[in-house]
C-alpha cells in the first residue's frame, strides 16, 4: 500500500520546550504523520511517580514508550566518595527507604567481604528478620500502588495499614519507621529485645490473616484479572534479554534468587521456596510477589523460633577495645571509634543482594589507603528492570500504562538514585 | 370628561390587574399541596395580602416539583449528601474515619459543603488553547439537560408536565449529557481531554443502546410510557415483573455516571480526569457534580419504573408530601447503593467496557423486551 | 489576584472563603522524593489525613496544595515551579524532609535544588522523613494560617537563661577545630583485579572463561567468592564480548571508573547469566582501559540490550561515549542544567568543614 502524507511542517508541541522533553524533532514529526499521537506521562500525573514516560500510541495501542527518568537522581555515587565508608549507610538506603535492611545489607556485605568479617549468628539472624521484613514491606507498598493505580482505593489502604505494624516493628527495635540504618558492618547496631520478636511473631499471624481479605477484595476480584490478565506479557527469552531482576525475572519462569545462589545471612539455615510463575504477565507478576510475602512471613518465623543468644558484633571489628562485653550487646557510644577507622584494602568488591524489588549490586572500588570508597557503583533493581518495563509497555493499551507500571512496582527514587 | 375620562381608564387597569393576578393565583390556588401539618399556617398566611401570592406559589405543585423536592432543592441535597456519605462509606471499608474534623459532632458532614466553597472562591483558569467562551459556557449548558427530566417526573400527584411522551422525552435528554461532555472535553483542547472525549464517546455508544431498550421494555409491560401511569399500575413492583430489565438498568447506570468499574472517560489515574483535566475552580465542581446529578435523575427514573415511584405505606400529617418523601428516599438509596462500587472494584479497560455493553448487556436488554412483551400480551399485568 | 476580586479576599465574605480553604486542602499528587512513602502512610488508614478534610488529588488544575516530598532535584524542580504555576489561588506549599529544608542528607550533591528557591513555602516539615504524625501536625498549622493569617511555628520554646544552667567564663577559650575525619589520598594507585585466595571452587568455570575469551584477555583473576575479573584490550572489546554472549546473557551493571592521574578512564562490563546453571552464581567483569582524552569505546548494547541505560548513564556520568548507543550526546538522566560529567574526579563538590568557636586571627 502506498503511503502518503501531506507535507506539513510540525512544530512540536509546545510544553516540548519548557519541559526538555529529550525527544529528536524527528521523532515527533515522524508519529504526526504516521498519525500517531505522543502523550507524556508524568511526572505530575495521578498514575505516574517521579518520572516521565513519553508514550507513543496509535489508536489506543502503545506503539513505542521512551522513559525520562532522573527526576530524583540525588547523585549518591558522587556524594559516597566524600563519606566515611560507614557514613554510607544511610546514604545507600535512601534510594529505596521502605526496603532500607535490604539495602543496607547489600552495601555492608561488601565491606564485610573486603575485611573477611565473621559476623556472629545472632546478627546474622536479626538482619534476616528486618530484611524479609523490609521486603514483605515493599510488597506491601507496591500492592497499594498498584491497587490505586487500578483504581481501586480499599486495596490501596489495607496493605497500608498492615505496612503500619512493620514500620512499628521497625519503631520498637530500630527507633525509626521507615529509614532504619540498623545493619552495621559486622553485625548489627543493637540487640533485639524477645518482646519485639514476639511482637514481630505475632504480627506475622495479623498479616497472614489479613491478606485473606486483601485476596478476596483485590487479587480474585474478576474486574483485577481482567485488567491484568496477559497484559504487559514478558517471555522468559526477552526477561533475560532485557536484564528483568527479582520478582518479575521469576514471574516470567526463570527460578532465580540471590538469596539462594549466594546463601547470605541465615537463608541457608532456614526451609523456604522460591515462587516461580509462568505467564510473565501483569498479573503473575503481582502474584509472585504475593507469595513472596508469605514465604517472608514463614522465613521470619523460622528465624524468630530459631535465634541463638550471642554478640550481636563482630569481634573482628571490636579488637581489644576496654568495654568489650558492653558493645557486643549495644554498639551506642562506641560508635566512632569502632567503625571511623574503616579502610578497605585495595582492589574492587562486589556485593549482590535481593531487595525486594530485585537484583541489587553493590561494587566498592578501594585504592587501600583512604578512608572513603574511591567509587563505588550502585545498580539498583528498579534501573535493572526499567528496559524490560518499556520493552512490554509495546503492544499494550494506553489504559494498560499504569496497570504494567504498577504491576513492575517501579520506584524511581530507587532507579535515580 | 376628560379627567373622568382617564379615571374610568385607570379603574378598569385595576380591575384587569387585579382579574389577572387573581387568575393566575386561582391556578396556583386550585392545585396547591394539600399538607395537613402546615395547613394552619398555610390558611393564616392565606389571609395576608402579598405572602399570600408567595404561599401559593410555593406550594402550587409544579413549582413544588421543579424547585424543591424532587427538583433542584432535592438535587442540591442529595448531592452534598450522597458525596459525604461515599466518602464516608468508602472509608469505613478501608479501615478509616472519612471526613471528621469540620464537625465532629455530625460525622463531618459538613464536609462536601467546605469543598464547594473552597472551589467556589477558587481561581478560574482559562489556559491559552482552549476554546474560550465554550470552556466557560458548557459545564453550565450542561444543567439543562440535567435539569429538564425533573419536569417529567410525577411523585404522586406532584408533578410539572404530565405527558403520554414522558419517557422518551427523559430519555432523550438524559442522552445528551454525554454530548455536552464531549464538548467540554473538545474546548478544553487538551491531550488528556481528547482521550478522554473519544472514551466518553465509545463509552456513550456501549451502554445507550442497552439501557434505551431496557426503558422500552418497562414501557412496553406496562403499555404507556406516561409515568403517571406507570406508577399508578405498579401494584407489585417493577424489579418484581422485569427484575431483567431493572438488572440492566442499574448496569447502564453505572456506566452512564462513570461509576467505578465503568469510571473509564474520567479515569484519573490514567487520565487525569478526562474531558475535565484542565478545569479548575468552580467550573471543575460543577463538571465534577455533573455524574451525580445524572446519577439522581436516574436514580428517580428507577424508582419510579422499578420502585412504584412515590408508592408507600402512608405518612400521618404529610399529605401530597407522603410521596415526594417515599420518592426521594428510594432514589437516595439507590444512589448509595452506587456509591458502595467504588469501595469495591478497580476499573475496566474501555474495550472489557465495551464489550460487555454489546454483548451481555445488550443480549440481557432483549431479553427484558420479551419478558415484557409476555407479561404484556398474557395479560399478566396484575 | 485580580483587583476586581479583591472584595473576596478580605471582604465580608472572606471568612466563608477562609473556612473553605481551610476544610478542604487538596494535596496534588507530585511525588519527589522518597518522603512519599510517609505521605502515603499520612492518607492511608494508619493516620487518615481525610480526616482533616484534606483529599489526595488528581492533578495540579483541581487542588489547592503541594506537599513537596523530600529533594527536589534539577530535573524536578522545573516541575514543580510548572505545577505551581498551573495550580489557581489561592494555593499552599508544605516542604516535607530535610532535604527540603537545606539539602539534608545530599547537602552537597551535585543535582539539589531547595525547594523554598523555586516556590514559596507556607511550611517546613524537619526529619528524615518526617514521620505522619508531623505531617498532619503541619496542616493543622497551615490551617490555622489561613484562618488567622499568622504563620506560627508549631513548636513552643521555652525561654532558657544559660547563665543559669552553666556557668560561662568571661572569655571563652577558643577550641581548635577538629580535622576531618575524611583521609582522602591523592593520586592513589588504582587497580581492580588483585587477586584473592578465596575457598571457591571455581576450576570449571574458570577453564570456561578461559576458553571462550583466552585469547582476547591479557589476564583473567579471581577477585572473590564468584568473582572474575577479566582485562581486555580496548581494540578486542567487541570481539571479547560477542564470544562471552552465548553463555553470559545480560549485564548486570556497566561501570566507568575514572584515574585522572593515570591518564584513563576503567570501563566494566559486569555479566552473569540466568540461563546456564553453573554461571548463575558467577560474576565476571569484563574491563578495559580508555585514554581519557579521547573515551570512546563500542557499546555493546546490541549484544547486550540490557547494558542499554547503563551506558547511557555512565555517558553523563564519565562522558565515556558509547560508540553504537543511539542515545550519546544527549541528557537522560540528568537535567540540562547539571555540571557535565559529575562523576569525573575533577569535578568537586563542596566537602564537609568543622568549625568551632571563632576563627582564630
Amino acid at each position: 500500500m502506498r503511503e502518503e502524507y501531506l507535507d506539513i511542517p510540525v512544530e512540536p508541541p509546545a510544553e516540548f520546550q519548557p519541559l526538555f522533553v529529550p525527544i529528536p524533532r524527528e521523532y515527533v514529526e515522524n508519529a504526526f504523520r504516521s498519525d500517531e499521537f505522543i502523550v507524556l506521562v508524568g511526572p505530575q500525573h495521578p498514575g505516574s511517580g517521579h518520572m516521565r514516560i513519553v508514550v507513543r500510541i496509535k489508536g489506543d495501542i502503545i506503539v513505542d514508550a521512551l522513559p525520562e527518568p532522573g527526576y530524583v537522581h540525588r547523585s549518591m555515587e558522587k556524594l559516597a566518595e566524600n563519606r566515611l565508608y560507614i557514613q554510607n549507610i544511610p546514604l545507600f538506603e535512601r534510594p529505596s527507604i521502605m526496603d532500607s535492611s535490604n539495602y543496607n545489607v547489600g552495601y555492608v556485605r561488601a565491606i564485610e567481604d573486603a575485611l573477611d568479617i565473621e559476623v556472629p549468628e545472632r546478627a546474622r539472624y536479626i538482619r534476616t528478620i528486618f530484611c524479609e521484613l523490609s521486603r514483605i514491606g515493599t510488597h506491601l507498598y507496591d500492592a497499594g500502588i498498584f491497587s490505586v493505580f487500578l483504581g481501586h482505593t480499599t486495596g490501596f489502604m489495607w496493605p497500608f495499614g498492615l505496612r503500619e505494624l512493620i514500620c512499628e516493628a521497625n519503631l520498637r527495635a530500630t527507633g525509626t519507621r521507615v529509614t532504619t540504618s540498623f545493619i552495621v558492618p559486622g553485625g548489627v547496631r543493637a540487640d533485639v529485645d524477645d518482646s519485639v520478636l514476639k511482637f514481630i511473631y505475632d504480627s506475622m499471624g495479623v498479616i497472614e490473616k489479613r491478606m485473606k481479605g486483601f485476596e478476596k477484595i483485590f487479587i480474585k476480584n474478576p474486574a483485577v484479572i481482567a485488567r491484568l490478565k496477559d497484559v504487559g506479557v514478558l517471555t522468559k527469552e526477552e526477561a533475560i534479554r532485557y536484564g528483568v531482576v527479582g520478582p518479575f525475572l521469576r514471574a516470567s519462569g526463570v527460578a532465580y534468587d540471590v538469596r539462594k545462589v549466594e546463601g547470605y545471612d541465615a537463608y541457608d539455615e532456614l526451609e523456604w521456596e522460591v515462587p516461580v510463575g509462568d505467564d510473565g504477565d501483569a498479573y503473575t507478576r503481582f502474584l509472585v510477589r504475593v507469595e513472596e510475602i508469605s514465604q517472608s512471613i514463614k522465613i521470619i518465623r523460622q528465624a524468630i523460633k530459631n535465634i541463638p543468644r550471642g554478640p550481636i558484633l563482630s569481634d573482628d571489628l571490636i579488637g581489644k577495645l576496654k568495654e568489650k562485653d558492653q558493645v557486643r550487646k549495644n554498639i551506642k557510644g562506641y560508635f566512632y571509634r569502632i567503625f571511623s577507622r574503616i579502610r578497605l584494602p585495595q582492589g574492587e568488591f562486589t556485593s549482590q543482594t535481593e531487595a525486594g524489588r530485585g537484583l541489587l549490586l553493590y561494587s566498592i572500588v578501594s585504592d587501600g589507603e583512604s578512608n572513603v570508597p574511591y567509587r563505588v557503583r550502585m545498580v539498583t533493581p528498579g534501573w535493572l528492570y526499567l528496559k524490560g518495563f518499556m520493552e512490554s509497555l509495546k503492544g499494550s493499551r494506553l489504559a494498560d500504562l499504569q496497570a504494567i507500571y504498577g504491576s513492575f512496582g517501579y520506584f524511581p527514587p530507587e532507579a535515580d538514585r | 370628561m376628560a379627567v373622568s375620562g382617564t379615571s374610568r381608564q385607570k379603574q378598569t387597569d385595576e380591575v384587569m390587574e387585579l382579574t389577572l393576578v387573581n387568575t393566575v393565583f386561582q391556578i396556583f390556588s386550585s392545585n396547591m399541596m394539600d399538607i395537613p401539618v402546615i395547613k394552619p399556617l398555610v390558611d393564616v398566611l392565606m389571609t395576608v395580602p402579598i405572602v399570600k401570592y408567595l404561599v401559593a406559589l410555593i406550594l402550587w405543585k409544579p413549582f413544588f416539583a421543579v424547585i424543591l423536592v424532587p427538583g433542584l432543592t432535592g438535587l442540591m441535597l442529595s448531592l452534598l449528601f450522597i458525596i459525604w456519605f461515599e466518602r464516608k462509606l468508602t472509608a469505613r471499608i478501608q479501615w478509616r474515619m472519612g471526613p471528621l474534623e469540620i464537625s465532629r459532632s455530625i460525622g463531618g458532614i459538613l464536609q462536601p459543603l467546605a469543598d464547594g466553597m473552597r472551589y467556589f472562591f477558587q481561581e478560574i483558569i482559562i489556559h491559552k488553547e482552549a476554546h474560550r467562551p465554550y470552556f466557560v459556557q458548557f459545564p453550565i449548558l450542561a444543567f439543562i439537560p440535567v435539569l429538564l427530566p425533573v419536569l417529567f417526573i410525577p411523585a404522586g400527584t406532584v408533578y410539572a408536565i404530565r405527558t403520554p411522551y414522558a419517557l422518551p422525552v427523559i430519555v432523550s435528554l438524559i442522552s445528551m449529557i454525554p454530548v455536552v461532555i464531549m464538548a467540554i472535553g473538545w474546548a478544553s483542547n487538551s491531550r488528556l481531554a481528547f482521550i478522554g472525549t473519544v472514551r466518553e464517546a465509545f463509552m456513550y455508544f456501549g451502554y445507550e443502546i442497552p439501557f434505551i431498550i431496557a426503558v422500552l421494555a418497562m414501557a412496553v409491560l406496562y403499555g404507556t410510557s406516561d409515568l403517571y401511569l406507570i406508577v399508578e399500575k405498579q401494584r407489585v413492583w417493577g424489579i418484581a415483573l422485569n427484575p431483567i430489565s431493572a438488572l440492566v438498568f442499574l448496569i447502564t447506570m453505572a456506566m452512564a455516571t462513570s461509576r467505578l468499574p465503568f469510571e473509564i472517560a474520567e479515569a484519573d489515574q490514567e487520565i487525569a480526569f478526562g474531558p475535565f483535566v484542565e478545569y479548575s475552580g468552580i467550573l471543575f465542581g460543577l463538571t465534577m457534580t455533573l455524574a451525580y446529578e445524572k446519577m439522581y435523575i436516574l436514580g428517580l427514573l428507577f424508582s419510579v419504573l422499578f420502585l412504584g415511584g412515590g408508592s408507600g405505606p402512608p405518612l400521618p400529617f404529610l399529605g401530597d408530601l407522603t410521596p415526594v418523601i417515599w420518592l426521594y428516599i428510594k432514589a437516595v438509596i439507590i444512589m448509595c447503593i452506587m456509591a458502595f462500587l467504588r469501595a469495591v472494584y478497580p476499573r475496566y479497560r474501555i474495550d472489557q467496557a465495551l464489550r460487555l455493553g454489546w454483548t451481555y448487556l445488550a443480549g440481557l436488554a432483549v431479553v427484558s423486551v420479551v419478558i415484557a412483551g409476555l407479561i404484556s400480551a398474557g395479560g399478566l399485568l396484575p | 489576584m485580580d483587583e476586581n476580586i479583591r472584595f473576596l479576599h478580605d471582604g465580608p465574605l472572606s471568612p466563608i472563603k477562609r473556612w473553605g480553604a481551610k476544610w478542604s486542602l487538596w494535596p496534588v499528587h507530585l511525588v519527589t522524593a522518597c518522603c512519599g512513602v510517609e505521605l502515603a502512610h499520612a492518607y492511608a488508614c494508619g493516620y487518615d489525613g481525610e480526616r482533616l478534610g484534606s483529599l489526595n488529588y488528581g492533578i495540579a488544575r483541581q487542588t489547592n496544595l503541594i506537599i513537596v516530598e523530600g529533594a527536589i532535584t534539577r530535573k524536578m524542580a522545573r516541575v514543580l515551579k510548572i505545577t505551581w504555576e498551573q495550580m489557581p489561588d489561592p494555593k499552599f506549599v508544605i516542604v516535607m524532609g530535610a532535604c527540603g529544608l537545606n539539602g539534608g542528607l545530599f547537602w552537597n550533591g551535585y543535582n539539589m535544588v531547595r525547594p523554598s528557591d523555586v516556590v514559596p513555602v507556607d511550611y517546613f516539615i524537619p526529619g528524615c522523613p518526617p514521620t505522619p504524625e508531623a505531617l498532619l501536625r503541619a496542616i493543622r498549622a497551615l490551617q490555622d494560617k489561613i484562618m488567622s493569617g499568622r504563620a506560627d511555628s508549631t513548636a513552643r520554646f521555652e525561654k532558657v537563661d544559660l547563665r543559669d544552667l552553666v556557668q560561662m567564663p568571661e572569655t571563652p577559650k577558643l577550641k581548635r577545630a577538629p580535622t576531618p575525619p575524611l583521609k582522602i589520598t591523592k593520586a592513589p594507585p588504582i587497580k581492580v583485579d588483585i587477586p584473592r585466595e578465596v575457598d571457591w571452587d571455581g576450576d570449571e568455570i574458570l577453564s570456561l572463561i578461559n576458553d571462550k575469551i583466552g585469547n582476547y584477555a591479557t589476564g583473567i583473576t579471581v577477585t572473590g567468592r564468584g568473582r572474575i575479573h577479566a582485562r581486555i584490550p580496548l581494540e578486542r572489546w567487541r570481539e571479547t564480548a560477542s564470544a562471552l554472549s552465548a553463555n553470559f546473557d545480560h549485564v548486570r551493571s556497566v561501570n566507568v571508573i575514572d584515574v585522572p592521574h593515570e591518564e584513563k578512564f576503567i570501563v566494566e562490563y559486569t555479566l552473569s547469566s540466568y540461563t546456564d546453571r553453573t554461571l548463575t552464581g558467577v560474576l565476571l567483569t569484563i574491563f578495559t582501559e580508555v585514554p581519557r582524552e579521547d573515551p570512546v569505546i563500542e557499546s555493546l548494547a546490541d549484544i547486550w540490550p540490557s547494558a542499554d541505560y547503563m551506558e547511557r548513564e555512565m555517558y553523563e556520568f564519565f562522558g565515556v561515549w558509547f560508540d553504537g548507543n543511539d542515545w550519546m550526546g544527549r541528557k537522560f538522566l540528568l537535567a540540562p542544567d547539571t555540571p557535565d560529567y559529575p562523576l569525573r574526579k575533577d569535578f568537586e563538590v563542596n566537602k564537609e568543614s568543622y568549625v568551632i568557636g571563632r576563627e582564630r586571627r
